[in-house]
């Protein structure tokens, strides 16, 4: 669904960009992608050809290999997809040729460019919504305002501070009351002390010395160099070496030397200054990364980095010393240092590279990582590779131990590959439609995923969620198998560990959910309320609240009901539910269609012409507001969440109303029975009375079918399906999939059958009101109140006895000449015919619409209906007979609306 | 003020849908006591109307038809009548004599009943009034939410039919709202008939059982007599063998609503449906499997569609139609309660098989289907059993046994046959009106039931009345 939906908004805002002509739907567009979807795989060979097509006809080859190449130095997923579509329309001349008028169109090549900015795309600044959640409104906004921020501060390089204060300000407005400790001005900044650091302080202003060393003797000036160059390579700027920065902090230093220096001794010389240039830039980068914004990662990468430095400066002071003894020569001192260089330089381009792709946690490990990869064979490499990546990965892997041992996560610099948003909160669940604690509490980042972790990172997330979950019951978790998670390049030690965690952790929430807290016993309880399998309660609950199920929404008090539901519930089988004090009443201000059209359309086009109907200018009846309510605890609440509970609440809802209007049809039939004792009269109501049996026999199969060729089969499938679920994903899953088929089947999912179908509740509805209002004219109001009270408050008095059958006497009598007169009347005939061919009218279109719907949709189900509804082809022949001649087709509406005194779902609006 | 009152009234009452049967006569008593004693031991209610020890948690409604008395043992819902004292007595000697409540019963201690005189059991109806309705009034007062009555009686002799149609007179005007529903024995056509009055007590019956009754489930003596030789094997079978056989559908008819489940838990909701024209109120029944069917049940399991098939079979039907023509007859509606741990989806694919064979033949006026009620099984009685099956049918061959009943009074009616019995009362010293009367209502029941069947059934009324 959401992923339909992302889908769908992309389409529209490529129609948009591209203006494309007003016969392309986005709908139409998003169905096509929807079905010709296959995943990208991306293989270097595809990857390869791709980039090389592109750079062969590009205007500026090398800037887009160097885009190419800074992109995946950042780590950005998908620029191999992206690179091999633009390959891709490269070669389709059509396209290409489309796209390149609309941009000529536009007369803006730029305004092509979508809102995504590639500086934006790398930067972790700007989350997107991970994939399986809906984007709200609000968060589209908050999306939007995002990436145009990331568009301003994207554009031109990012310049160190620019990217401290960003991370700092998100550290701030993460944990608010959390301070984050800013470095000192003389640390950073335009004040900072140069001479406070390892590094040279690059004085653009030093100047050789007067004296100069081409007067001295080679000998001496050896020596001389010598010492200077020890003092380069520890980071101080010689008297005959001087350093100077280069482009920026992070290219090769540049090192003018003497010019009067000794060609040989020169040479020598700059073999080993690049040395001094790696060490100036990891310094560099170890001082600037040790700062408190760019995460654990880059600290253990920093701690681990200067662990080696000391070891190196450990080196150099040894050559010091052996200078100072005297024996140490240029030629030796360059052959000591010949191992250095290449330790070296492999540290510098760490730090360049991570530099440069402004790597932070999970993307400094993936970097370390592939570099491993790539440097099979090169001994120093690897092993210094390695070296890092081991130290680097350890708060992480710390972290990842919390999470999943534990579930939680201590995670101040956002570098974990889950992430927490504590907006949606465990209560919510209960209140909130839309809450998706459990997509969204807790979700995947995946530019944040070391990619030796890519494929295990599913797993990561649900097993810290699951444990998650399980300590938030207040239960102290322990996995007892739990040992320290460590990094290596090839032993994949780590995905048992993480399999095994995911298991107990699985079969650890399942556990508290389906034996401690009843999960399956819970459904159940649920279930013989809201889908009325035990519904003699509800039975006994519509005989006590027969007049406020009439009453405006208003006038009823929410208490009385309650009391009522209550005593219902004590009367009747349900009383030996352990549950039953959780199920409560709600009077919702919307009915039931309104809420169904409403919910149907929020992914569709029609969600303009629902938001113009404001449910709160109608005044609701009790009937149409009244609903039943559950309180669900947490952890239960994930499972029966406020969604799982309204869809629960809607079938109910739907239930009820059929059950009500099967009441209504039966108390019609009841009034009427005493048409037996005179055959005139009965003859004159046969007509009416076949209706009321069509109408009784629609509404009692239909019933049939909803219960037990739906609801029935569907629930047995779920508790089948819970038997065998092995974590708590997929008891969502089965759960959720139950109630969409359930309403599906239920016909309450599709406007069209939904309103045929209302149409026909209201129809049987507005026939009994109108039979009901015959029957009163005969017995005269008196004898309607007599009899109301006689079934509300037991049997009469002996008073009331005599004076009922005396009545009654007489009544019969004068009754069967009233009713002649009557029956007789014009109108009474034409009312029943219309209402006979309304009903059969309306009834054959549903027939019609659900034989096609089940044959063009497969939606088998509902071809049930069909053999339950018309099982002995009455309607059929009906249908077929019609197909000759041309129905007659006078509306349901006026009819509805003239006896429709009793409120039901308001239908007859809509169809205006 | 006026809601705080209402509340008080509402919670005084609790809202089971009791239903009241009365017994009355030999066979009502008979019968009715055979299904007393089946509903006891389906709840684990011992004869003395205590609860026994397993059966103290279950899930199922015993209030419908039992209530509990101080010392919280269960009485049913019922009132027993009859004129002479031999058949009640010897309920009093039964093992069950302390279910029922002694105030419930009315019997004329020194009475010789009503000799197979309607007319003698219809006017003493009269004399006992106060008497009767005393306690049907205190059995409806004690009740919180009556839904109706349940007659248990037999249309020959004079009590069960004669105090019989004047109780279903009296009863439909004092309680307009509530339900009657009859279960009716009608007598055995093969027998050399005990009672030669018969045809005349069974067409005075039907007349009220016409008028006033809202359904009857017809009972056929003489097709409970063949199926208990035929398919039981019993030869001569006894009263109580075949009351067994009676309160084994009187028992399964009301099963869904002592089990409730989501539909059909109300006797409203059983007749309605089952009832499209007042008047064509009476049903057939068929039951399967019956006890000693076991035979068969050993063979293979016993599947949903085996007994949906075998209720459509005409010689499971507890009415006998003679050689009534059947391709002219159809159904005008089928409830089917089926029995047991069911899979809906087995039902589904049973009645489709159904459809596809034509195996039922349906009224051409209307919608009509087999209706199924799936209801659960007593867990207390054992049952070789998986599935079982009540049928009860609307059809219209049973207005074969109308005119197999009017044919034998018109015979004897021609002759003016046995009547000195009937002018010694009231209603027949002057004429034989009353007797015309009930012969000219079951005429018109008859043909509205032939015309059922037919597609001009819809415009019927209008072309007879005028
Ligand atoms: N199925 C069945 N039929 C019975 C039973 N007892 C009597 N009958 C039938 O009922 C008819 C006779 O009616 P009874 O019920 O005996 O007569 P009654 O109502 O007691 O009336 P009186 O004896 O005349 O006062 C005959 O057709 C019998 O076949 C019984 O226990 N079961
Ligand atoms: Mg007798």
């Amino acid at each position: 669904m959401s992923d339909e939906f992302r889908i769908h908004h992309c389409a529209n805002q490529l129609i948009y960009l591209l203006k494309a002509s007003e016969g392309q739907n986005a709908a139409e567009i998003s169905d096509l992608l929807l079905k010709n979807r296959t995943p990208f795989r991306t293989t270097q060979v595809n990857t390869h050809t791709a980039t090389v097509r592109i750079s062969e006809n590009a205007a500026k080859p090398q800037e887009f290999i160097n885009k190419y190449e800074e992109l995946k130095a950042k780590n950005v997923r998908n620029v191999d997809s992206l690179v091999y579509l633009l390959s891709e329309i490269m070669e389709n001349k059509e396209i290409k040729d489309t796209l390149v008028s609309c941009a000529d169109d536009k007369g803006d090549a730029a305004k092509l460019i979508p809102h995504h900015p590639p500086g934006g795309l790398g930067s972790s600044l700007v989350t997107l919504p991970p994939s399986g959640s809906k984007l709200t409104a609000q968060e589209l906004i908050e999306l939007r305002s995002n990436l145009e921020k990331a568009t301003i501060t994207g554009t031109g390089q990012l310049t160190a501070e620019a990217i401290r204060k960003m991370l700092h300000d998100r550290h701030q407005s993460r944990a608010p009351n959390h301070v984050v400790p800013s470095p000192p001005p003389w640390l950073v900044g335009p004040m900072k002390r140069r001479h406070l650091t390892y590094d040279f302080p690059f004085d653009t202003s030093t100047q050789h010395t007067g004296t100069s060393l081409g007067n001295q003797s080679l000998r001496l000036q050896e020596q001389a160099v010598v010492r200077d160059l020890l003092a380069v390579l520890s980071g101080i700027e010689g008297t005959h070496i001087l350093v100077r920065q280069g482009d920026d902090k992070y290219s090769p230093r540049r090192f003018i030397l003497e010019p009067t220096m000794d060609v040989s001794l020169a040479e020598m010389v700059n073999l080993v200054v690049p040395i001094a240039s790696s060490y100036s830039i990891v310094i560099g980068f170890i001082e600037e990364r040790s700062l408190f914004e760019y995460g654990k990662v880059n600290h253990a990468l920093c701690s681990a980095m200067k662990t080696i430095i000391r070891e190196y400066q450990i080196n150099l002071a040894q050559l010091d010393d052996h200078r100072r003894r005297g024996d140490l020569s240029l030629q030796r001192l360059v052959f000591l240092l010949q191992p250095v260089l290449r330790q070296m330089s492999v540290l510098s381009s760490v730090a360049i590279a991570v530099e440069r792709g402004n790597c932070l946690g999970g993307s400094v490990l993936t970097l370390l990582h592939k570099r491993i990869m790539g440097s099979v064979g090169d001994k120093v490499a690897e092993q210094l590779y390695t070296y890092l990546a081991q130290l680097a990965n350890v708060p992480y892997l710390e972290m990842l131990e919390k999470w999943i041992y534990k579930g939680e996560i201590v995670d101040y610099y956002s570098e974990f590959l889950v992430e927490e948003r504590e907006k949606f909160s465990k209560d919510k669940l209960l209140q909130d439609y839309n809450d998706q604690y459990w997509e969204s509490r807790y979700t995947l980042c995946r530019d944040r995923i070391p990619v030796y972790l890519e494929q295990m990172a599913d797993k990561i997330l649900s097993t810290g969620k699951y444990l998650n979950v399980v300590h938030e019951c207040g239960k102290t978790v322990c996995f007892p198998g739990a040992r320290e998670i460590v990094y290596s390049p090839t032993k994949k030690e780590y995905v048992k560990q993480i399999e095994e965690t995911h298991s107990y952790a699985s079969k650890l929430l399942l556990d508290l959910l389906m034996n401690e807290h009843n999960l399956a016993a819970r459904l159940r309880s649920v279930k013989s309320y809201f889908l009325l399998n035990e519904s003699d309660f509800l039975l006994h609950f519509m005989d006590l609240t027969e007049t406020e199920m009439k009453m405006r929404m208003q006038d009823i008090m929410p208490n009385r009901l309650e009391t009522l539901l209550e005593l219902a519930l004590r009367t009747s089988t349900s009383e030996r539910d352990p549950y039953k004090d959780d199920l409560k009443i709600v009077l919702l201000n919307y009915d039931l269609i309104t809420q169904l059209v409403r919910i149907l359309s929020i992914d569709t086009v029609e969600e303009k012409v629902v938001k113009s109907l404001d449910p709160t200018e109608l005044s609701l009846s009790g009937l149409e507001s009244f609903a039943l309510d559950y309180t669900v605890h947490w952890p239960l609440s994930l499972v029966i969440s406020r969604k799982a509970l309204t869809k629960y609440q809607m079938l109910f809802r739907h239930l009820f109303y059929c059950k009500h209007v099967e009441r209504q049809l039966r108390n019609v039939w009841i009034r009427f029975k005493s048409l037996k004792r005179d055959m005139a009269v009965s003859h004159k109501f046969g007509k009416a009375m076949t209706i009321l049996q069509r109408m009784l026999h629609f509404i009692l199969n239909f019933e049939y079918y909803m219960m037990f060729e739906v609801l029935e089969p569907n629930w047995n499938t779920l508790e089948k399906n819970l038997k065998t679920a092995v974590n708590v994903d997929e008891v969502l899953d089965f759960h959720t999939d139950f109630l969409r088929q359930s309403l599906q089947d239920c016909l309450l999912t599709n406007t069209d059958l939904l309103r045929l179908l209302s149409k026909l509740l209201m129809l049987c509805v507005a026939f009994s009101n109108f039979m009901q209002s015959l029957s009163r004219q005969v017995d005269g109001p008196m004898l309607e109140e007599k009899l109301e009270h006689m079934t509300l408050s037991g049997p009469p008095t002996e008073d009331e006895k005599r004076m009922e059958s005396d009545r009654l006497l007489t009544a019969t009598r004068e009754t069967s000449t009233h009713l002649e007169d009557l029956t007789s009347s014009e109108e009474h005939l034409a009312s029943v015919s219309t209402f006979e061919r309304n009903f059969s009218t309306v009834l054959k279109q549903l027939l019609q619409d659900i034989a096609f719907i089940s044959r063009e949709q497969g939606q088998h189900c509902l071809f049930n209906i069909l053999h339950k509804l018309d099982y002995n082809g009455f309607y059929q022949s009906q249908i077929i007979e019609e197909e000759e001649g041309t129905a007659d087709s006078t509306t349901a509406t006026d009819l509805i609306s003239k006896h429709h005194k009793q409120p039901s779902p308001t239908l007859s609006k809509q169809n205006s | 003020m006026f809601l705080q009152f209402n509340l008080y009234v509402v919670l005084e009452i609790k809202m089971p849908r009791e239903i009241i049967t009365l017994q009355i006569g030999q066979c009502g008593n008979q019968i009715g006591f055979e299904y007393w004693k089946q509903l006891c031991q389906e709840h684990g209610i011992r004869p003395d109307g205590i609860l026994q020890d397993f059966a103290t948690d279950g899930t199922d409604r015993k209030d419908v038809f039992f209530y509990q008395a101080d010392d919280d043992h269960y009485i049913p819902r019922s009132v027993l009548i009859d004129l002479e004292p031999r058949v009640i007595n010897s309920i009093k000697n039964s093992e069950f004599a302390n279910l029922y409540n002694p105030e419930n019963i009315y019997l004329s201690e020194h009475g010789g009943g009503a000799g197979n005189n309607w007319a003698a059991g219809f006017h003493s109806g009269e004399k006992i009034h106060e008497e009767l309705f005393d306690i049907i009034d205190r059995e409806a007062d004690g009740s919180d939410n009556l839904e109706g009555f349940m007659l248990c009686h037999s249309t020959a002799g004079g009590t069960g039919s004669g105090l019989g149609s004047y109780m279903l007179e009296h009863l439909n005007d004092r309680y307009p709202k509530k339900l009657i529903q009859t279960y009716s024995v009608f007598p055995n056509q093969d027998e050399v008939s005990d009672v030669v009055v018969q045809p005349y007590n069974t067409m005075l019956t039907m007349k009220r059982l016409t008028l006033h009754a809202d359904a009857t489930v017809v009972l056929d003596n003489t097709a409970l007599n063949s199926i208990a030789t035929e398919r039981l094997h019993i030869q001569n079978p006894s009263f109580s063998q075949i009351n067994k056989m009676v309160s084994t559908i009187m028992s399964a008819s009301t099963a869904t609503l002592r089990y409730p489940g989501y539909m059909n838990n109300d006797l409203i909701g059983l007749v309605a449906s089952l009832i499209p024209t007042p008047r064509l109120h009476y049903l057939m029944t068929g039951y399967t499997p019956l006890v000693t069917d076991q035979a068969m049940a050993s063979v293979r399991k016993t599947t949903v569609l085996d007994v949906m098939r075998r209720l459509l079979q005409p010689k499971n039907m507890m009415v006998f139609t003679g050689r009534e023509r059947m391709n002219q007859h159809c159904y005008i509606s089928i409830l089917n309660i089926i029995q047991g741990e069911i899979d809906p989806t087995q039902v589904h694919k049973s009645l489709q098989r159904i459809r596809e064979r034509k195996l039922a033949n349906f009224i051409p006026w209307g919608p009509a289907s087999i209706q199924v009620a799936l209801s659960r099984k007593s867990p207390y009685v054992s049952s070789a059993h998986r599935v079982s099956g009540l049928m009860l049918a609307n059809h219209t061959s049973i207005g074969a046994l109308f005119k197999r009943a009017a044919r034998q009074f018109d015979k004897l009616r021609k002759r003016e046959a046995f009547l000195e019995q009937f002018r010694k009362e009231a209603m027949f010293t002057e004429n034989l009106d009353e007797m015309d009367a009930s012969r000219e209502i079951v005429q018109q029941l008859t043909d509205e039931y032939e015309a059922a069947a037919t597609p001009e059934y819809l415009n019927w009324g209008e072309r007879s009345s005028t």
